[in-house]
């Protein structure tokens, strides 16, 4: 990514950006790795400021998001070497974790970031049952029970004998 | 930037994750299309009634693709619901291992966005539904054919004619497990039983080496990327693709025993070809059946005389 070099020598010099989470902790970030960030790319094309507060993101998940931009950021890396950190990154972590995490991405509009998200909970509920979804991610059940008699009937063959396996 | 209280709950960072249901609707969608027609239809539209309202979304069945896994399902009647779901906008249909003409003609009818067809091995889908439903689909520019036996050249004619903006095709037979004789068996040797559809059928008729390619090379004059793997076809075949398709960057003829490029051909191919895939080319990476070995002459021998005698 290339600066706009208007202010003389000094930008020559590795510019930084410092990034602000909503429990105040600040995060000093290289420029070519803010800019991956949608939305801090457009904050940094609108003001002079050096000062990013996130009223939204907290530390820890802020710190995880930042880690990524800079690896994406490092032109020393191979995409290979990329793409294994984006597993690396996602795999092991709770569901809240990365819940937060693709709220952050969204409001950051990392893309890339974002998808490798939604593809690793996805990949987690892949094959779970309605009752495990429910369970596992604290989702209320608000069918009524009409309404859920309607659905079985509409579509006949999802509810096979697989239902009876649900523990 | 000024620094307020926000009493928004996602500026509330210290209390847990907010609830599922309030996830932004563009974000829910985003995780929940990476299911799978199948698991979405199954499990996730049963969840809740907002996970159901994403899931009615039309924009949520663009891309439908799915393939019979053995399980006990109704993959075509699934099919069917999606594309009904798509509500005219999908634009990349795969099937696999399932269906037959009915549900294909009843998909083609329903999607006039289509872009890309992929289909493979769906043993019931005829080369006659097939013409029939691409009729349908005017702004089609991938078709894919992946071991359907069904489909023969005078059907790729039809389709060629159809399909103005066909820019990629593929048409995969069976890899070789001996390619030395590949178009050297008798077709008495091949089977004895025919049915419509079936491979034995499929060469009783079509083993006429570059009728395919022929019938490619003349109507879809516009390809620029072409898969024929396994083909029968020889140098005039190929010769033909070459004059009928000026457009085309990639090729894949691997498995193509009968083409030789040892010629000029070889050398027009490598000049007018940007990516070109080579008849002994490796096929680790091709996903369907290539089942090519390499076979020492006795075991050709072998095998062919273990055909003759179970036929």
């Amino acid at each position: 990514m290339v600066t706009t070099d208007e202010k003389g020598p000094l930008t020559a010099k590795k510019k930084s950006v410092i990034i602000r989470s909503c429990d105040g902790d600040e995060f000093l970030v290289s420029e070519s790795a803010a800019v991956l960030s949608t939305s801090l790319k457009k904050i940094l094309e609108e003001k002079e400021d050096r000062l990013i507060h996130l009223s939204d993101i907290d530390n820890k998940t802020l710190a995880m998001v930042i880690a990524y931009l800079s690896t994406h950021a490092d032109d020393g890396l191979s995409d290979d070497l990329k793409r294994s950190f984006d597993q690396e990154f996602v795999s092991g972590k709770e569901f809240d974790v990365l819940k937060y995490l693709v709220l952050a991405t969204d409001t950051l509009q990392v893309t890339c970031l974002c998808y490798t998200v939604a593809k690793k909970m996805a990949d987690i509920m892949k094959n779970k049952l309605v009752e495990w979804v429910r369970r596992e991610f604290d989702i209320q059940n608000d069918y009524t029970p009409e309404a859920e008699a309607e659905i079985r009937r509409l579509d006949a063959w999802a509810w096979d004998d697989r239902q009876l396996e649900d523990d | 930037m000024p620094k307020r209280k926000r009493t928004s709950p996602m500026a509330v960072c210290t209390s847990s994750a907010p609830p599922w249901t309030e996830l932004p609707r563009d974000l829910t969608a985003n995780i929940l299309r990476r299911l799978g027609v199948v698991d979405i239809l199954e499990n996730a539209q049963k969840v809740c009634t907002t996970w159901r309202t994403v899931c009615k979304d039309p924009a949520m069945w663009r891309v439908i693709d799915i393939r019979y896994n053995g399980e006990v399902r109704d993959c075509s009647m699934m099919c069917r619901h999606a594309v009904d779901l798509s509500q005219g906008q999908l634009i990349d249909l795969h099937m696999e291992n399932f269906g037959d003409s009915e549900t294909l003609l009843y998909v083609c009818k329903r999607s006039r966005n289509l872009r890309r067809l992929s289909l493979a091995c769906c043993d019931d889908v005829s080369g006659k539904a097939l013409t029939e439903a691409v009729k349908k689909l005017p702004q089609l520019e991938e078709l894919h054919l992946i071991i359907m036996f069904g489909v023969r050249s005078r059907h790729l004619k039809t389709i060629g004619k159809s399909c103005p903006m066909l820019k990629s095709f593929t048409f995969n037979l069976t890899g070789h497990r001996h390619p030395h004789l590949m178009g050297t068996i008798d077709d008495d040797l091949r089977a004895d039983v025919l049915w419509e559809g079936s491979e034995d059928e499929y060469f009783m008729e079509e083993p006429l080496y570059s009728k395919l390619a022929l019938a490619i090379a003349k109507t879809m004059p516009n390809l620029c990327r072409l898969q024929l793997f396994a083909n029968y076809m020889k140098n005039d075949g190929l010769q033909a693709l070459l004059d009928g398709c000026p457009r085309l960057e990639s090729l894949d003829i691997r498995q193509c025993f009968l083409v030789d490029l040892s010629g000029d051909l070889g050398k027009r191919c490598f000049k007018q070809i940007k990516n070109l895939r080579l008849p002994f080319d490796s096929v680790d990476d091709y996903r369907w059946d290539a089942a090519q070995k390499r076979v020492v002459t006795g075991c050709i021998f072998a095998s062919a005389f273990i055909s003759q005698i179970s036929a």
